[in-house]
């Protein structure tokens, strides 16, 4: 039995994950998907103050509280720099970090510094802290897709402005380094290029694990088996342990 | 598969659950354990402004996000309070109510008044600079266990147990099933109002509208028998 922590993105939640979560648990793993405050179903909780220190302590007492330890540690889209952060704070604890098309700031970058939501230029903001999603295509969309594009919560501006400390690069640490690059949309300079710039970082690096999938930026949505397929290459799960037996 | 909404109790989190979670994961359930927002993992949210209603807050969303229906529902001790408050906004969605060693409260009472620490109709003193109330020490059968468990337990909001919860609709009146679980080693105490559980117990057990279970150990039953707490949700559930 393997533990799991996963991080959602932006504007997400932990229902995001579930049915790969319960993918996961059916072969016999411990999964977490802690919502972060603000989003999701803790969205009552959201306000100016929380930022993204308040999101790396989210996860970091689910680790504490729950007694965790050799974690399997997943950061999808925003959820790299609450993971990032979490590099540094208990790098004991996880010993498989996995980025999911995410963000993988170096120390001192914020999320906004490497164009998310547009960047502190172009980000739609409301009420002095709610960072607004970017409309997302509806077309062809499901009822649960429809569904989710509702509970979309506005993404506190503190989260995305704060930058991440990270004083030991990750390719210090003793746990294992993963990239996962979902190749939908293709490069193109007029969208965000830090999903790409990670790509171009870690693609040669021996230092990681990479791997490319042919999806759209909701990957493990999408191609849910592959991406549980890379997990468990990533986390050195053989394929029969894998499956429980 | 049934699906499970699992509340944890005063100064707990969703650890208190650890050895539940996979037991019902194991007979193929889903299982969601929220953490109440001031307490456990989520002690860093703690504030002056944390009440119940917030709690009712954290679960219903947890709820309405995941879109989970025909719930079975639980509430352990204080949990009771917030179980019984999500049912104004999520009762359809229940499908069996489940008390487990827990207060439950008829609408306006409060778990200061279901504990005799203020009197009905009385007004609520305001929070003061004692916003956070420490938590009561608890005993393990498995001395692993209090190791865990106690240093987890965090202070808690006042604002939780002075606000009295709001409930339109009597559990009684809903068409769910409404079970009690009493953890029959903790002794009934003297005074009048110190009995909660067990005036709850007595009630659901003199009922034909409640179901009504008994497993021998004190308070801390999902740390002392979660196999036997596990069996009376997989039975409730079916």
């Amino acid at each position: 039995m393997t533990t799991f922590v996963l991080v959602h993105g932006a504007w997400g939640g932990s229902y995001g994950w579930r049915g790969f979560a319960n993918l996961l648990r059916k072969d016999g793993h411990e999964v977490y998907t802690p919502s972060l405050t603000g989003l999701g179903e803790r969205s009552h909780l959201g306000g100016p103050d929380v930022n993204l220190t308040t999101h790396i302590t989210d996860v970091e007492n689910v680790f504490r509280y729950e007694g965790l330890s050799d974690v399997v540690l997943v950061g999808h889209s925003y959820g790299g720099m609450v993971v990032t952060g979490l590099a540094d704070r208990i790098p004991e604890l996880i010993s498989h970090l996995v980025y999911s098309d995410a963000f993988l700031p170096r120390d001192g970058e914020s999320c906004f510094d490497l164009g998310g939501a547009g960047g502190k230029e172009r980000a739609q903001i409301e009420d002095d802290w709610k960072v607004l999603s970017a409309p997302t295509s509806l077309e062809n969309a499901t009822v649960e897709q429809l569904r989710q594009a509702g509970l979309r919560a506005a993404q506190p501006l503190k989260t995305l402005t704060e930058g991440v400390r990270l004083k030991t690069p990750l390719e210090e640490r003793d746990f294992s380094l993963t990239y996962i690059k979902a190749l939908q949309p293709p490069r193109d300079p007029a969208r965000i290029q830090a999903f790409w710039a990670a790509s171009d970082r870690t693609r040669n690096d021996p230092r990681w694990r990479y791997y490319e999938m042919p999806t759209g930026h909701g990957t493990y949505r999408e191609m849910p088996e592959r991406f549980r397929e890379i997990l468990y290459e990533a986390a050195g799960l053989t394929a029969v342990a894998a499956k429980g037996g | 598969m049934a699906t499970f909404v699992l509340v944890h109790g005063a100064w707990g989190g969703a650890q208190g659950w650890r050895k539940i979670r996979p037991l019902l994961h194991e007979a193929g359930h889903e299982v969601f354990t929220p953490s109440l927002t001031g307490i456990g993992e989520r002690s860093h949210l703690a504030s002056p402004q944390v009440t119940l209603s917030t709690h009712v807050q954290d679960v219903v969303n947890a709820v309405f996000y995941e879109d989970l229906t025909e719930i079975t529902l639980v509430g352990y001790s204080y949990g009771g309070m917030v179980v019984t408050g999500c049912l104004d906004y999520l009762g359809e969605r229940v499908k069996h109510l489940v008390y487990l060693d827990a207060f439950v409260p008829g609408d306006g009472q409060s778990l200061n008044t279901l504990t005799g620490q203020v009197k009905e109709g009385e007004p609520r003193p305001l929070p003061d600079q004692n916003w956070q109330r420490q938590p009561m020490p608890r005993t393990y059968d498995d001395p692993a266990d209090g190791a865990f468990s106690e240093p987890r337990r965090s202070a808690q909001p006042e604002g939780t147990f002075s606000e009295p919860v709001r409930l339109l609709r009597a559990q009684e009146d809903w068409p769910f099933s409404l079970t009690y679980i009493k953890a029959t080693g903790e002794p009934r105490p003297e005074q009048n109002n110190g009995g909660a559980f067990w005036i709850a117990a007595d009630r659901a057990k003199g009922s034909p509208r409640w179901g009504y279970y008994e497993i021998e150990t004190n308070h801390m039953v999902p740390y002392n028998k979660p196999r036997e707490l596990a069996d009376v949700l997989i039975e409730v559930a079916k």
